[in-house]
């Protein structure tokens, strides 16, 4: 009988094609996207299959030389990156107070942040413009972080609460016998320990805040406000049959997402496992 | 294992410092704070919010110059001024008008989109403007001004004008000594003919469905003459989506298609590469809208002497005139009934519909919304004849999706796509066009 735990050498092969046919379906498209930006017009036209001539920027630069792009690139990162620290902010101290705390109203306060997980977004898109009208944040780049936020929070405490619940008591239960404060367990004892877990949330927050659109197109307008997206978006129509220009901007836009993600990857897989076998 | 009295309250600190560490930063500075009162107390400060679709070049500078002309002749007022893309242009309306925040004036292409607004009271009856202003409503083309108006009242103000028209290969044609058709039977001898040649009849896409759609629009109108459309739209009459003219437009449609009138793969292809085909000369026709020029002097510039337009063939028997053109309103504005400054917007809808911005959208290869001889005489030569088309016109049907609930735009699209494809019969479109529209008058 043969054990669980060993593969077989057909099953290893097996598994290892599956991995490289997914490898290829994730990773043709941006390496098509990046050759295409990188060729010649007339290069395109002659077969949009075969790999550039050379390692051409002009396309790139031209579009980081327009003073728009960068603005959607500022704007972009100002939103992005403000949402998710106002995201951790809240939701790292709430999921250890529902991961570790016991406190009256606790299944309340876990039902309530669930809840925000099903609310699906265009059925909100009309009050939180009111919303944001009548508190004068409309078409402000703070408005569009709070509402970013106030979508991340639910998923990044469910997330959260899960790896606080899985570090045994007996951690902060030693800090609070040596005299730590709740707050000092939470900064000093249990963010430095959650750190995988932070990553992980920072990460997927990150990439779908920067590619968001419905939110920022409503909540949004004047020109000088827009996020990379809408300005990708109008990138697209005014350059129109001009794929290679569209690759090249769409290139630029996916180039931060792509650097984090290799950046924070050993993070990531490590805070997708910490919670099941830390312990 | 803990008492909560000091962890809520702690929770409670964090997440308060969280939110004014950041609303600090960037929400307090006075202008967020002026801005977003703009939606809803445009009153004081005399400003006005303008969306359009206008978001590149040529057209772009066409209402950039009629807003900076604006600005110029009402220095008290200030306009926003919002480019935006097609779709998110209407998705974003769409959200403010939901929201009781709509910009003041904004871009309309009439129709059925406007007519929703138009009965939900959020547009302002332009017709007391126009006729304190009689010189400026004589001037306007009085065709393009039905498809802003419903049960007599101006609801917005067209400053330009689409049509469909045949157009074709100069070149081609003469090579092959063909003569552009006239009749229907004419064009599938034009078809044989290109096709014996090597040459694709017809460039079309239809992955898109509107590109199909205005081959069965034509049809059907030179079949039955617009009233079938009208009687089955507004449901009077025993006006019905099953008429036999819509029937027979369908038949002919598979005709073409089995006589292999089209491209190999033409209902996976879209517009873009449709029009490659006709630019490249592969293709000898193309039934498009006027902006087809507008591609060709940007992507084919040395097409510009080979195209040739002239209108749809006449159907034999057909009750439809032969001048009835399909078109429709490229661009139009209308006012929100919630502006605060009508008077203010309304000088900025004469400025974008006057002559001055008129013949700019001309020199762009649009067609000016004017009266014929004003019109005329600004066209660009490249345009001239799909103009003359236009304004020989004795009708001119709307597009049909744009003249339907959305609901029902949706299916005649759908409908007619499956018509080409081979996959529904003429007959078992027009029942479930008719079906959709009994049970959509039985909701009313």
């Amino acid at each position: 009988m043969a054990r669980p735990s060993s593969v077989t050498a057909g099953g290893r092969l097996t598994a290892h094609l599956l991995l490289f046919a997914f490898f290829v379906l994730a990773v043709f498209p941006m390496v098509w996207m990046t050759f295409t930006g990188m060729k010649t017009r007339e290069e395109f036209t002659r077969s949009i299959w075969a790999p550039p001539g050379g390692l051409r920027l002009d396309s790139f630069r031209a579009i980081l030389s327009e003073p728009g792009f960068r603005r959607y690139y500022v704007n972009n990162a100002i939103v992005t990156l403000g949402a998710i620290a106002l995201t951790l902010a809240v939701s790292a101290p709430a999921a250890f107070a529902l991961g570790c705390l016991r406190f009256r109203g606790e299944k309340t306060v876990s039902i309530v942040i669930v809840a925000g997980l099903i609310l699906p977004v265009h059925v909100t898109l009309i009050p939180l413009l009111k919303l944001l009208g009548g508190i004068g944040l409309y078409d402000t780049l703070s408005g569009l972080i709070m509402v970013h936020a106030a979508f991340s929070i639910p998923v990044s405490v469910v997330i959260l609460r899960a790896f606080f619940h899985e570090i045994p008591p007996a951690i902060p239960d030693a800090a609070r016998v040596d005299g730590c404060s709740t707050i000092q367990i939470l900064l000093h004892i249990m963010l430095p320990l959650a750190r995988p877990a932070l990553f992980t949330v920072g990460v997927f927050l990150f990439v779908n805040i920067w590619n968001e659109f419905v939110f920022a197109l409503t909540f949004l307008t004047s020109p000088e406000k827009k996020t990379l997206p809408l300005g990708l978006m109008e990138f697209a129509e005014s350059h129109g049959t001009d794929v290679v220009s569209s690759c090249a901007a769409m290139t630029l836009g996916a180039a931060p997402l792509m650097i984090v993600y290799f950046l924070a990857q050993k993070h990531i897989v490590r805070g997708l496992t910490a919670g099941a076998v830390s312990g | 294992m803990q008492n909560w009295r000091l962890s809520f309250p702690t929770t409670c600190v964090a997440i308060v410092m969280g939110v004014v560490l950041l609303a600090g930063s960037n929400g307090c500075k006075r202008k967020p704070a002026s801005d977003g009162g703009s939606i809803q107390r445009a009153a004081a400060s005399a400003k006005l919010a303008f969306w359009h679709i206008q978001s590149y070049s040529p057209t772009k500078e066409v209402v950039a110059s009629a807003v900076s002309r604006f600005r110029a002749r009402n220095p008290g007022v200030t306009v926003e001024e919002v480019p935006l893309s097609n779709d998110p242009f209407k998705q974003k309306l769409k959200i403010a008008m939901g929201a009781g925040s709509p910009p003041d004036v904004f871009h309309t292409w009439g129709g059925g989109a406007l007519k929703s607004y138009v009965d939900a009271g959020r547009i302002l009856d332009l017709t007391p403007a126009l006729n304190a202003d009689p010189v400026w409503r004589d001037s306007l083309y009085p065709r393009a001004l039905d498809f802003c108006s419903f049960d007599g009242k101006v609801c917005a103000i067209p400053t330009d004008v689409t049509a469909v028209g045949l157009f074709y290969n100069k070149a081609i044609f003469e090579r092959l000594k063909l003569d552009p058709p006239q009749t229907f039977e004419q064009l599938m001898g034009c078809c044989e003919k290109l096709k014996a040649q090597g040459v694709i009849p017809f460039a079309m896409g239809n992955s898109d469905k509107w590109p199909g759609a205005f081959f069965f629009a034509y049809l059907a109108t030179r079949v039955g003459g617009t009233g079938p459309f009208r009687m089955a739209a507004s449901r009077e009459k025993d006006g019905s989506f099953a008429d036999p003219c819509f029937i027979r437009a369908g038949e002919m449609l598979q005709r073409m298609v089995k006589a292999d009138a089209f491209p190999p793969g033409f209902n996976g292809m879209n517009f873009d590469q449709a029009r490659r085909l006709f630019f490249t000369e592969r293709a000898g026709m193309i039934l498009m809208g006027s902006w087809l020029l507008a591609y060709a002097g940007k992507e084919a510039p040395e097409m510009a002497d080979k195209i040739g337009c002239v209108p749809f063939p006449v159907v034999e028997n057909g009750r439809g005139s032969a001048t009835t053109v399909i078109g429709g309103v490229n661009a139009g504005y209308a006012i929100s009934s919630s502006c605060a400054n009508p008077v203010a917007a309304i000088a900025l809808l004469k400025e974008l519909s006057g002559e001055e911005a008129a013949r700019q959208w001309a020199a762009t290869g649009r067609i000016p919304a004017l009266k014929g001889d004003i019109a005329l005489a600004m066209i660009s030569p490249q345009s001239a004849e799909i103009a003359k088309i236009v304004h020989a016109a004795d009708e001119i049907q709307l597009y049909y999706d744009q003249a339907l609930p959305p609901r029902l735009a949706e299916k005649h699209k759908e409908t007619t796509q499956n018509i080409f494809a081979l996959t529904t019969t003429p007959d078992q479109a027009a029942k479930e066009m008719e079906n959709l529209a009994l049970e959509m008058a039985a909701q009313k």
